[in-house]
């Protein structure tokens, strides 16, 4: 368990895009292994915050960023925008799924093996029981374990995005983004991501956007609200 | 906008969406009438046993199998020569360039693509004339130089289909490979060209379509009405759309224009061939991806 020491910390965090100020000098200090949730009206910024802490942003256009931003990975602190630490690196200790769930458009296994395929790991067998012992932790392998081979994009919502979280946690990340995790899915779906989600709390600091309050109250040890480009804790 | 209105706009969409399938219905039809009595194996091969011919034992003067050769390879040999420059303009158009490149490239690209192809048939026989002055006696118009033409002329839809597949991506789709620690290159290769398969395939099938009808340039680069089986990608060729367009302005009786009609035919085959080909492929490659 990696309690009570800080996952993510800013400093006069400010984030402009466009000529407009989406975030400003926000100060933050994120304790690991906790699921913190951010909340707040649509368009206030919360994605983009979400998307400051893997650097996904840089991948999306131009944009402006002030402060500091320091997380904890690999047990030291990193300030990722300084520190040369490597991009792909990063991002792949600070996991992100999206509102949408984006099965790439190959098979099951495939999906999951792409992130290991990416850092040239071929092992075949390392890569089948990770799957497995990731797909077992989505509670997803009852589900599919029999066909594997075929294509992830005709799985349902909430199997699609379970997909996308196992395929996430095949990376072992420190900390996981969440954008709305669950706002394409039925109540099914989205209490079957709640209860994972709960699994991952403790081992993975788990940032949660949310417009749900009650999904927020039931998750969260944390609530931070975005509102005015300012972040207030609410819990 | 009133319901008459909305069902009058539904009515003209839908003609106006069929109608091509009529025009293409009634040139096939009009082909197989004018010249379907022409098909058959003495079109193709003329007087020369089939498998001798194929064997190249002995030369087909009278069929026209050296204008199915010469127009099969010459496509081949333009699309081999496009694809690669094509796919990667239009990947660095959408990718990699900045906006102010994307609209100064993109123009220019769109400037070759509406030059007249006799323009370009130009500028490829006076590439040839330069070249013979230079070495004199070795190398002339051919079909080489005619694929090298006909690539530079189906370049341009290639970038263009290719950057605007690859731009209709979703933000999500997009940003997959990234958050996964892919980089620029792995997310094209393993996640952006293959998201976007069908839609390049598409663009070569278009390009294949441009390639095989075109007779301006290859008439000033390297076909000629008669030169035998093709041997060689230095040496002058027979090709379809030549023949086609040969026959139907010199034509000397009824059966030989019938024959050109089954030229037509032929031509219009081939295509569809390649076509099938690019598609095949195409669902081999996606159903491999998927597995």
């Amino acid at each position: 368990m990696a309690q009570d020491r800080t996952a993510i910390f800013t400093e006069r965090l400010s984030f402009h895009y466009g000529g407009m100020t989406i975030l400003k000098e926000i100060d933050l200090d994120l304790p690991a292994g906790k699921i913190i949730a951010i909340t707040g009206p649509s368009g206030t910024g919360k994605s983009t915050l979400l998307s400051i802490f893997n650097r996904l942003w840089e991948e999306t256009g131009s944009g402006r960023l002030e402060g500091r931003v320091v997380l904890s990975l690999e047990g030291k602190m990193v300030n990722i925008y300084q520190d040369n630490y490597p991009l792909d690196r990063l991002r792949r200790k600070v996991g992100m799924v999206f509102q949408t769930p984006n099965p790439l458009p190959m098979s099951i296994a495939k999906n999951l093996a792409f992130p290991l395929r990416l850092m040239n790991i071929r092992d075949k067998n390392l890569i089948t029981s990770m799957s497995e012992e990731m797909l077992r932790k989505v509670h997803l392998l009852d589900e599919v374990g029999d066909r594997l081979q075929s294509d992830a994009t005709q799985l349902s919502g909430g199997q699609q995005q379970r997909l996308c979280i196992a395929r996430s946690l095949m990376l072992d990340p420190e900390i996981l983004l969440l954008d709305e995790p669950t706002s394409s899915l039925d109540k099914q779906g989205c209490l079957r991501i709640e209860k994972l989600l709960k699994e991952l709390r403790g081992d993975t600091t788990i940032i949660l956007v949310s417009h749900y309050h009650d999904q927020v109250q039931r998750l969260a040890d944390i609530c931070y609200e975005l509102h005015d480009c300012r972040l207030q804790r609410k819990t | 906008m009133n319901r008459i209105t909305e069902r009058g706009l539904v009515l003209f969409c839908w003609i106006f969406g069929l109608l091509p399938l009529l025009i293409l219905s009634t040139v096939i039809v009009y082909l197989l009438i004018r010249g379907g009595s022409a098909l058959g194996l003495e079109l193709i091969f003329g007087k020369v046993p089939v498998l001798e011919a194929l064997l190249g034992h002995r030369q087909v003067f009278d069929g026209l199998l050296p204008a199915l050769a010469g127009t099969g390879l010459l496509v081949i040999l333009a699309l081999l020569l496009a694809i690669v420059p094509g796919i990667c303009g239009g990947i660095y158009l959408a990718e990699y360039s900045s906006p102010g490149e994307r609209r100064m490239l993109g123009l220019l690209f769109d400037i070759i693509a509406g030059l007249p192809s006799i323009v370009i048939g130009l500028a490829g026989f006076a590439v040839t004339i330069l070249i013979h002055r230079l070495y004199p006696g070795r190398f002339g118009p051919c079909l080489l130089l005619s694929a090298m033409a006909l690539a530079f002329l189906i370049v341009p839809y290639l970038v263009r289909s290719t950057e605007a597949s690859l731009r209709a991506i979703p933000p999500g789709l997009r940003l997959t490979g990234p958050a996964l620690g892919a980089s620029k290159l792995q997310n094209i290769v393993f996640v952006l060209l293959p998201a976007r398969l069908n839609d390049l395939i598409g663009g070569i099938i278009l390009a294949i379509g441009r390639a095989a009808e075109d007779t301006a340039v290859i008439m000033l680069t390297g076909a000629v009405a008669s030169a035998g089986m093709v041997r060689s990608v230095l040496e002058q060729y027979e090709a379809l759309p030549f023949y086609i367009y040969y026959i139907s302005s010199q034509y000397s009786d009824a059966a030989e224009l019938q024959r050109g009609f089954g030229a037509a035919i032929l031509l219009f085959t081939l295509c569809g061939l390649l076509f099938l080909l690019a598609f095949l492929l195409e669902q081999g490659i996606s159903r491999r991806l998927k597995r």
